[in-house]
């Protein structure tokens, strides 16, 4: 089937009817405006498939085929189906057309699903809320797809006002946590202001040494039932943000956020929140931090709002005696793979390609580097995007091991397409392993797309894995 | 409410503006096609109900009830939504319009859901992804039902998957 094509974008004309009645001569003006409205009527009110989108995109506002019609905001509204409730996997390009990849993990199982997932229609924000629950601890995050299609209507005022933040289901009460000593705690009542930054944050405790820690924060927001409106027509609301870190880095030992927000509005509804995390410090401790962010929207009265914040640092034991813990003195290079120019995957997930074998515990980092080369053509895939060329990093071991600080065994990606663009990807961790036999292993996935010809593509590739420590 | 009937598909014509200008004849081929272009304005864009379906299914492409128009893949879009994360039960048809029933049981706790729940546009096949949490494990199948409507569009070529 042929596309619609009009030659100029058609206008709607409120024709009276008396100007076609009995007795009156008809005019060009007439049959005109007949003509158009007969156009418009055919091209008014249309669904435009927008893409796949995750958190924090926007959407952006659609150009029509059948006229080029460029519309407003206000003449879109967007509607979203569920692709998956997991974060997309590295590589995904808002709006793209094709389903992305998807995250190979995710913290838990599902708890509040979806926690507030919305596309403002105003902005064309995404905003996907999505919570875990796992050893009795409900984990938020922003993990989420949706695919998202725009109902276009011309000449229209149909976009709905922003949001308010969502509501997610309270955790229920969290498992005993392991007795533990307190050993800081911070319990606040009636502030009216930030406290501390990002860049001065306010210290809670300095941990001499690696020791297991938890750390329980409540935060509850305070303002008047005004029932007063902010600009977007929402009950006004006071919100209080409270994020949390370490001078170094720290072993969370279940999947938490860094940050959380409890807040109220004039309407009367309090959302309180909070969290309670364990976590290692390292064997050359660490000095645990806070910094809250206030915001109190207008016409609330700064004066008259408020928040109380309490966090409890307990010790709960001595750090675990896994990995070993002596401080690095130097490290060596024990295994490396250094491959430009390929053209096919390596390996397999079910016959991975092994990078080095370690016995027994040891602390290590692992360094890889991605890039894809794509000829600069301008060719299409049969989505009617930019053909592109990506490839799929994964790695992991034979053995268990225990990811130390920051960062994941999620697969990496690096793309190039036809229109010049490159992502590459690279990263570091350490881990370490414990005693027996550890094979590091990995394996490539290359992917190119049509009409890209795979013999001008390619992708480099670069692993190097260092010993820190036995 | 009567169903709308048309005796005959309507076409639409993108007649310039100086065919109807002054000084010309209003012919009977102008105004037939403004005729055809209100009747297309009327029927061009439409949601229609297309059943249940599963993983794997085929969603077609509609007939019109207007004027019996059949619509090409080009000019349709699914929508759907979730009406379970189980498998259909036994005697299930695809594009049935009644609500199905579903499998009696699940592996366990819902964990990945959707894993990747898609409805091709440009073939119609559904591709249903979930996992769920069982003993320690992520037991991966093809559950699920959804309920499909084709959001159509004549003389359209969407940009879809």
């Amino acid at each position: 089937m042929s596309q619609l094509v009009l030659s100029a974008i058609p206008g709607f004309f409120d024709l009276a009817d008396s100007a076609i009645a009995a007795g009156q001569p008809l005019t060009d003006d007439t049959m005109l405006k007949i003509s158009h409205s007969a156009k418009f009527g055919a091209v008014r009110g249309k669904l435009i498939f927008m893409g796949f989108y995750a958190n924090g995109n926007t959407v952006p506002t659609p150009v029509d085929p059948d006229d080029y019609y460029t519309y407003a905001r206000s003449e879109c509204q967007f509607v979203a189906m569920i692709y998956s409730n997991r974060a997309p996997a590295p590589g995904m390009v808002p709006g793209q057309a094709t389903p992305p990849p998807i995250s190979s993990s995710q913290p838990g199982p599902l708890y509040n699903f979806p926690g507030g997932w919305d596309i403002d229609n105003a902005s064309g924000l995404v905003t996907l809320w999505t919570s875990y629950y796992a050893n009795g601890t409900e984990t938020v995050n922003n993990d989420g797809i949706i695919k998202v299609y725009a109902i276009c209507l011309r000449w229209s005022q149909s976009s709905q006002p922003a949001p308010g933040p969502p509501t997610p289901t309270p955790a229920p009460p969290a498992s005993p946590t392991p007795p533990g000593q307190q050993v800081a705690a911070v319990s606040l009542a009636d502030q009216d202001a930030s406290l501390g930054s990002v860049t001065s944050p306010v210290t809670i405790l300095t941990v001499a040494g690696a020791g297991e820690f938890s750390i329980a924060c409540t935060m509850h927001c305070t303002v008047p039932a005004t029932k007063v409106l902010n600009s977007l027509g929402d009950f006004a609301q006071a919100s209080v943000t409270l994020v949390w870190g370490a001078s170094a880095a720290l072993t969370l030992l279940e999947p938490a956020s860094a940050s959380t927000t409890a807040w109220a509005n004039s309407d009367g509804v309090v959302q309180d929140n909070g969290f309670d995390i364990m976590f290692e410090t390292p064997a050359g401790g660490a000095t645990i931090w806070y910094y809250t962010v206030w915001t109190v929207e207008s016409p609330l009265s700064p004066g008259a709002c408020s928040y109380d914040l309490s966090i409890v640092l307990d010790q709960v034991s001595p750090a675990p005696t896994t990995p070993s813990t002596p401080p690095p003195t130097s490290s060596t290079q024990i295994g490396a793979v250094s491959l430009p120019v390929q053209t096919a995957s390596l390996g397999t997930a079910a016959s991975p390609v092994a990078i080095v074998t370690v016995e027994g515990s040891g602390r290590f980092t692992i360094t890889w580097t991605l890039h894809c080369n794509a000829p600069d053509s301008g060719v299409l895939n049969s989505n009617g995007l930019y053909a592109e060329a990506f490839v799929t990093l994964a790695w992991g071991a034979s053995a268990p091991i225990v990811i130390l600080g920051a960062g994941d065994t999620e697969p990496a990606s690096a793309w190039a397409d036809s229109n010049g663009s490159v992502w590459d990807n690279a990263s570091e961790l350490s881990f370490g392993t414990s005693a027996g036999q550890t094979t590091i292993w990995y394996y490539t996935t290359w992917v190119v797309q049509s009409p890209l010809a795979p013999a001008d593509c390619s992708y480099d590739l670069n692993i190097v894995i260092d010993q820190i420590s036995s | 409410m009567a169903e709308l009937t048309l005796s005959a598909i309507p076409g639409f014509f993108d007649i310039d503006d100086s065919a109807i200008a002054a000084g010309q004849p209003l012919t009977d081929d102008s105004m037939l096609k403004i005729s055809h272009n209100a009747k297309f304005g009327a029927v061009r864009s439409k949601l229609i109900f297309m059943g249940f379906y599963a993983n794997g299914n085929t969603v077609p492409t509609p007939i019109d009830p207007d004027d019996g128009y059949a619509y090409s893949r080009g000019e349709c879009q699914f929508v759907w939504m979730i009406y379970s994360n189980r498998a259909p039960a036994t005697g299930f048809v695809a594009g049935q319009a009644s609500p199905p029933g579903q499998s009696s049981s699940q592996p366990g706790q819902l964990y990945n859901f959707p894993g990747g729940w898609d409805i091709n546009d440009a073939t119609g096949v559904v591709t249903l992804r979930t996992t769920y949490w069982q003993g320690g494990n992520e037991v991966i199948n093809n559950d699920g039902i959804v309920k499909v409507y084709a959001v159509c569009l004549r003389l359209s070529v969407n940009n879809a998957n």
